[in-house]
């Protein structure tokens, strides 16, 4: 393994100047210092980027080579840069491990990977931006939004920023919210989309499998069913609502213990027959689809698109 | 609510694991779930089977139990589900064996018939009516307590605890006086 | 009703007797079927806990670990036999404490703004906890609010493990 270190140095008024032409908004407000650092990269390999604060902007491009552009904040102790010919390892580091220090303890980077390159991130308290990347991405944050598009599959998880996404042709798809709200466009995939207080709209493709969860957040859907799709949603108090291609031939099972089920086709939902609670059951077709909600208080609507 | 008679430090025990302090549970609160099984049920096989489904399921949930409300509270509801969620299965044998089974839903008008006996009687009355009449005239359940425990309405079961006592008093041919 | 009719018939339903001792067959019925203590964490749920807790590590597979598919499925079917609740056993009170300590010491590492997010999503999260607890109060048997309350948990622990992890020295991250 090759290692590279950069070292930081004290910004002085005219280096913040000279800065300014890196577009970074920030690079006048506080003393930073540039980065520049270019590593050769495998065009199928692994790309992982820890920020503590700031943000970071990924491309993917078509070189085989990962270019990492940008400012830091004069608190940040270095950006480690090493690389072992698969995996490319990008992280900022504040003195003494620290995870904050302020506007000067900011990375503001781009980062150009090769396109199909696999992107993981760790973000503290920093936005990140995905364009371009094919490979598959695992984007993780503890506060600072997540957005962008990828063509592969995508697993993010998010504290308290939100998830703007566009994922159409991953495969599978898995976000996270718990205080921030998620938008996805997702294409035909398997999908598990779980908030807790943040809402959720999500527009899908065609799903086999699809898994919803929140506790007081709302989660809208509007998606197709596969013929064998498997349909889940669970709820404390937060609505679910779901709008369909079609009336998708399915086994529904819908339950809410004192929410209420609105339902533009099929039969009209009855009190439980045991214990309390609303419930909506019927099958339609012959097929293996299936349609299981359930919720405490909140409301579950099901329809088809408009 | 008094608390003060609740065996705490037995509950406590049981919710850690401890199989002879459930025992001593089960010992001091089955006569009451028993008791309230066999009349939801009219049935002694189920109400038998219904009392041991409940002492399991409170034993599973156990630490699940608010100790802000009685534990007996929470063990008749248990019971409750159990009979409910029985209730299909159970009608076909309800309407078979029983020697209190098949009594008119309304005594003779001219009042020959003889008086029943009142545990007959309340076997006897249609599924809903006997429910409510268990739950909120024998085992102290409020309307609400029952309407949840059913799932029907807080006037359902008031009109369902008008009807069983209607119903009663006419099969019981009691006399106004 | 007529008031004499009416008081006629509350005296038979008073002389009523609440209590019926069942055969002494039961109890063994119920013995029987006592199997393990009342809750239990889900042994991968407390393996996890106790792993974050006690090495103090979060590395990018712990996450893995405890958003890997594999781990739903398997708490979700031992939910399905057996409930549980937060536990009382000594064991699981100390790595949740440990866990939580930990989770403490890392959250303060953090910008107050970033903290004070990290900590109203943890009230969310408890708050419906809790709302579920009241439920399940209610209605013990109710396999929805089973899964839901597995699903806080869940959802709780990961928000440990995600600051925890989030909050890993550099140079002992894996």
């Amino acid at each position: 393994m090759t290692q590279f270190q950069f070292a930081h140095r004290l910004a002085n008024p005219t280096l913040v100047c000279g800065l300014a032409l890196l577009g970074s908004p920030w690079s006048l407000a506080f003393a930073a210092t540039a980065i520049d650092e270019h590593r050769p990269a495998n065009p199928r390999g692994a790309v992982e980027i820890d920020n503590v604060a700031g943000s970071i902007d990924v491309q993917g491009w078509d070189k085989s080579e990962v270019a990492v552009t940008g400012t830091v904040g004069k608190d940040v102790e270095r950006v480690d840069v090493t690389d072992d010919g698969n995996l490319t390892s990008i992280r900022v580091v504040l003195p003494n491990g620290r995870h904050w220090g302020g506007r000067d303890g900011e990375a503001h980077l781009t980062i150009r990977v090769p396109a199909n390159s696999s992107v993981s991130t760790s973000m503290v308290s920093s936005d990140q931006k995905i364009t371009a990347v094919r490979g598959a991405l695992e984007l993780r944050a503890v506060s600072g939004n997540i957005s962008g598009e990828g063509g592969g599959d995508l697993r993010a998880n998010d504290v308290s920023g939100n998830i703007h996404f566009t994922a159409t042709a991953a495969k599978r798809i898995e976000v996270k919210a718990i205080s921030g709200d998620i938008i996805l466009s997702g294409g035909n995939a398997d999908v598990e989309a779980s908030t807790v207080s943040g809402d959720a709209h999500l527009t899908l493709g065609t799903v086999s499998r699809a898994r919803f969860k929140t506790v007081s957040g709302s989660v809208s859907a509007t998606l197709a069913a596969a013929a064998d799709a498997q349909i889940d949603g669970e709820s404390v108090s937060g609505n679910i609502t779901l709008n369909f291609a079609g009336e998708p031939a399915a086994d529904y099972d819908v339950r809410t213990l004192s929410g209420a089920i609105d339902n533009c086709f099929g039969p009209k939902p009855v009190a439980a027959r045991v214990g309390p609670g609303t419930r909506l059951t019927f099958k339609t077709g012959e097929g293996s689809a299936r349609v299981h909600l359930s919720s405490n208080s909140g409301d579950v609507k099901l329809c088809t698109k408009k | 609510m008094d608390l003060s008679s609740e065996p705490s430090d037995t509950i406590a025990a049981a919710a850690a694991g401890d199989r002879a302090a459930f025992e001593r549970l089960y010992r001091q609160f089955s006569p009451r779930i028993y008791g309230l099984c066999l009349r939801l049920t009219g049935q002694r096989e189920a109400a038998e089977d219904c009392t041991q489904e409940s002492f399991v399921a409170a034993w599973r949930a156990l630490g699940r139990f608010e100790r802000r409300s009685r534990f007996s509270t929470w063990l008749h509801k248990i019971a409750v589900n159990c009979v409910l969620s029985r209730r299909k299965g159970l009608r076909a044998a309800y309407e078979v064996a029983e020697p209190w089974a098949g009594l008119p839903e309304r005594a003779d008008p001219a009042g020959a018939a003889p008086p029943l006996d009142i545990e007959r009687a309340i076997a006897a009355l249609p599924d809903g009516a006997r429910h409510v009449l268990v739950l909120v005239g024998i085992y102290g359940f409020s309307h609400a307590e029952a309407a949840g425990a059913l799932g029907v309405a807080e006037g359902t079961s008031k009109a369902q605890l008008h009807r069983a006592r209607q119903l009663l008093t006419s099969t019981l041919g009691l006399e106004e006086s | 009703m007529n008031d004499r009719r009416q008081e006629s018939l509350d005296k038979l339903i008073e002389s009523l007797p609440r209590e019926v001792v069942p055969p002494g067959h039961v109890w063994p019925g119920v013995a029987a079927r006592l199997s393990g203590r009342p809750r239990r964490m889900p042994p991968m749920a407390l393996a996890a806990a106790v792993a974050i807790a006690a090495a103090g590590l979060a590395s990018f597979f712990t996450w893995t670990v405890l958003q890997s598919p594999s781990v739903p499925r398997v708490i979700q079917g031992l939910t399905a036999t057996a409930s549980f609740d937060e536990p009382r056993d000594p064991k699981y009170v100390l790595a949740r404490d440990s866990m939580e300590k930990t989770f403490r010491e890392r959250l303060a590492l953090l910008e107050p703004a970033t903290r004070a997010k990290i900590e109203s999503s943890l009230a969310v999260i408890q708050s419906a906890h809790e709302d579920i607890r009241k439920a399940l109060a209610a209605d013990p048997q109710s396999p929805v609010l089973e899964r839901l309350w597995e699903s806080t948990w869940h959802e709780e622990f990961d928000l440990y493990d995600r600051v925890v992890q989030a909050t890993q020295p550099s140079m002992t991250r894996i």
